[in-house]
């Protein structure tokens, strides 16, 4: 569910208009000095970023150094919506046209100082992002006058997220996050404009009493309350009885664990250990990515068994 | 006449300048209340944290030429008066003629003919130089303790207008309000007594919340320092100053201030850089002098950033990076084209004194002759002509004072009539 970085920018840019001309101000520049370091603006292929790329001041309140990195490896929409933002949205090339440049002012209203102070960078498509730390404060704004403003250059900056060389700063890749198995077959089946708790695994869109996630493990449709798997028994000829169930071939994340108690009883579930076999017969033929497995129940009178399904962490 | 004040309040920032010329080449430079004495009405809008220019200042205790100098120090051909740094007890030095005209240094004691100042100025100040020196205003001087009725008074800051004072060198902000019934008292520190002897530096603009409606029409009465001299040197230190500009004939910052001193480096971080504030308290954006492109707005724009308006009497929100030094603002009438009017002073003028006048209670006051009828009259911004201010008074004695409150900007004189 991201935001392409262009529209978030847009619509920042309305709000712009109505900041308060008594607002705290921060001025960021990346322009050179004679003789320094280049802290100019780079993609990760060395290439200088070009103008139009958004830039933005904020702070992440409670976050770590070590958490606002995750946040950036997550892409610019996750970092967009973790941060605190501070002031109007800028872009590379503002106040000077020119690609790899920034000098910017943004400003907010302050009742407390401000420390913390980040800038971020994003490519044009939000798959590249540069965090920087910077060692100002904001001053808290004046009881009276006008709010104060700051100014900071690039090079008392640190870098958080992206790399630093003799050629300037760079963005570094923020890794392609791929939806997990679960997540393309949900929206798949469902679309992505359900609620939130209909997608989820524990979901139970269409309200036949079964979760998502046992549907999704199982080959029933999430969306159709008439569509439901069954546990099968078969009693084989040394009277043992298997209990018969459908699982998916295609996402090893998936664990099926198949439970029993006693049958009314008010024991724990217990795991039922042996290894789901093939079974000789089958009840129907399985639909495509799925098979039929069966594990053989314990030899009592009578007993509850359930299927467990869990999705294992990555 | 009624289609003429129209025209008259459109040129008005642009022409006032004139005026002051003029009236300066008749009140010359020898005595010590030589500079004309002005009134300006600022406007202070309601909720909101704005600027208050101080343009104008006390008058002189002292002025006149150097008999000697040295390392931090002048010494004058008499002695100084034993009130030289006025009620706040601070005053300022200005350098009148010479190389250094238009500077104005702190002072930081007297004794005899000698007067101590913060050095060092930024040129040499040679026997023989013309130097004044005038008490900075106090909080009670410049807004009166109690204030006028218009400043909104409280039992707290939080009820109350709040005033904020810059002291530049320590980069620390004092803020102080009128408690009812009490005095001024500092935000913070109320039970340390009143704060009305809190002096307001010359050249500094002090910071001013209006807590609430109606607008704040704020009147103030004092000399024009002029000093003859094509440029004012303004002393600034590293971090925020808050200054107010000199009278100038500059409508542009291109104009009001040289390039030449200020610190111009390839970025605004690691130049000096500033915005103006405005009276409306909106903000110009933050500009700088890049050391080969020149005047630079931040975040660009497509007019050139050297057009950025300036008014009259502003205020500037200076960021100084590096070391202390002087700013070197452009006050040159007469290079602008703005070639003073051969003014003649009317041979029944009197002139108005400022150690007899009272500024805090828009009083003026000037020597006077008993059975003798004076009359005030203004010269609003923007007009050649003097207008009678309300009627005429007849002296009692060899004094005479009369308490003014004109609308709008302008200049002060009073003749026989």
């Amino acid at each position: 569910m991201k935001t392409n970085p262009s529209l978030r920018a847009a619509a920042l840019l309305v709000l712009a208009s109505a900041t308060p001309s008594g607002a705290s101000v921060a001025v960021v520049s990346n322009l050179e000095q004679a003789g320094l370091a280049s802290h100019m603006l780079r993609g990760a292929d060395g290439e200088l970023l070009p103008a139009g790329c958004p830039v933005r001041l904020a702070t992440f309140p409670g976050r770590s150094t070590a958490e606002i990195r995750e946040l950036a490896s997550a892409g610019w929409s996750s970092l967009l919506d973790a941060a605190d933002l501070f002031g109007e949205p800028a872009t590379v090339g503002t106040g000077t046209g020119e690609p790899g440049t920034i000098e910017f002012q943004s400003g907010s209203v302050l009742t407390e100082a401000l420390e913390g102070l980040h800038v971020m960078v994003s490519n044009a498509d939000g798959s590249e992002n540069l965090v920087l730390s910077l060692p100002a404060v904001m001053p808290a704004d004046d009881l009276a006058g006008p709010a104060r403003f700051i100014a900071v250059h690039l090079d008392e900056a640190a870098v958080v997220f992206g790399e630093r060389s003799e050629a300037g700063f760079s963005t570094a890749v923020a890794p392609v996050i791929q939806p997990s198995a679960y997540e393309a077959w949900i929206l798949g089946e469902l679309g992505a404009d359900r609620p939130e708790i209909d997608l989820a695994p524990e979901g139970d869109a269409d309200r036949d009493g079964v979760v998502n996630l046992i549907e999704y493990a199982t080959g029933s449709k999430p969306g159709d309350g008439s569509s439901l798997h069954r546990l099968f028994l078969r009693r084989a000829p040394d009277d043992v009885i298997y209990l018969q169930y459908l699982r998916r071939t295609d996402d090893p994340s998936l664990a099926y664990t198949v439970e029993s108690k006693a049958n009314g009883g008010s024991g724990p579930w217990v795991v039922l250990g042996d290894v789901p076999l093939a079974p000789a017969v089958l009840p129907s033929p399985p639909p495509s990515s799925l098979e039929w497995v069966e594990l053989p129940l314990p030899a009592v009178d009578s007993l509850m068994a359930r299927l467990r399904v869990e999705i294992l962490p990555e | 006449m009624e289609d003429y004040l129209p025209v008259l309040m459109r040129h008005a920032l642009r022409l006032l300048p004139y005026c002051l010329i003029s009236c300066l080449t008749f009140s010359g430079l020898e005595g010590a209340t030589g500079d004309p004495v002005g009134y300006v009405a600022n406007h202070l809008v309601a909720g909101k944290k704005g600027s208050l220019a101080v343009p104008l200042a006390d008058g002189y205790k002292k002025l006149g030429k150097i008999a000697v100098s040295g390392d931090g120090f002048v010494e004058f051909e008499s002695d100084l008066p034993l009130d030289l740094l006025g009620p706040a007890l601070s005053a300022c030095l200005d350098v009148r003629s010479g190389p250094g005209s238009g500077e104005s240094l702190q002072v930081t004691g007297f004794s005899g003919k000698r007067v101590l100042f913060e050095g060092p100025p930024m040129f040499p100040i040679e026997a023989g130089t013309v130097v004044g020196v005038r008490p900075n205003w106090s909080i009670g001087g410049l807004f009166g303790s109690p204030p006028s009725e218009e400043i909104l008074q409280g039992d707290t800051y939080q009820d109350a207008d709040v005033i904020g004072l810059l002291d530049p060198a320590t980069q620390t902000t004092r803020e102080f309000f009128y408690q009812t019934g009490e005095g001024w008292r500092e935000v913070g520190h109320e039970v340390d007594g009143d704060r009305s002897a809190t002096a307001v530096p010359y050249r500094s603009a002090v910071q001013f919340f209006r807590r609430r409606a109606p607008d704040l029409q704020y009147f103030l009465i004092g000399t024009v320092p002029m000093y003859g001299s094509p440029q004012q040197w303004v002393r600034v230190w590293p971090g925020r100053n808050l200054l107010t500009t000199p009278f100038t004939p500059a409508r542009r910052i291109g104009d009001l201030l040289a390039p030449e001193s200020l610190n111009s480096g390839r970025s605004a971080p690691r130049s000096d850089s500033f915005r103006i504030v405005y009276a409306d308290t909106s903000l110009s954006r933050i500009l700088y002098h890049h050391e080969s492109r020149g005047w630079t707005r931040v975040g660009g724009g497509s007019s050139d950033p050297a057009d950025t308006p300036v008014e009259l009497f502003g205020v500037i929100d200076f960021q100084r990076t590096g070391d202390g030094g002087f700013l070197r603002f452009g006050t040159d009438f007469q290079s602008a084209g703005a070639v003073a009017a051969a003014a003649v002073a009317p041979e029944n003028e009197v002139r108005i004194q400022s150690e007899l006048s009272n500024f805090t209670t828009n009083t003026l006051g000037w020597q006077s002759e008993p059975g003798v009828a004076y009359q005030v009259q203004v010269q609003p911004v923007g007009s050649t002509r003097w207008a009678d201010l309300g009627a005429p008074v007849t002296a009692t004695g060899t004094v005479c004072r009369k308490t003014c409150r004109p609308t709008g900007h302008g200049i002060f004189r009073v003749v026989i009539r």
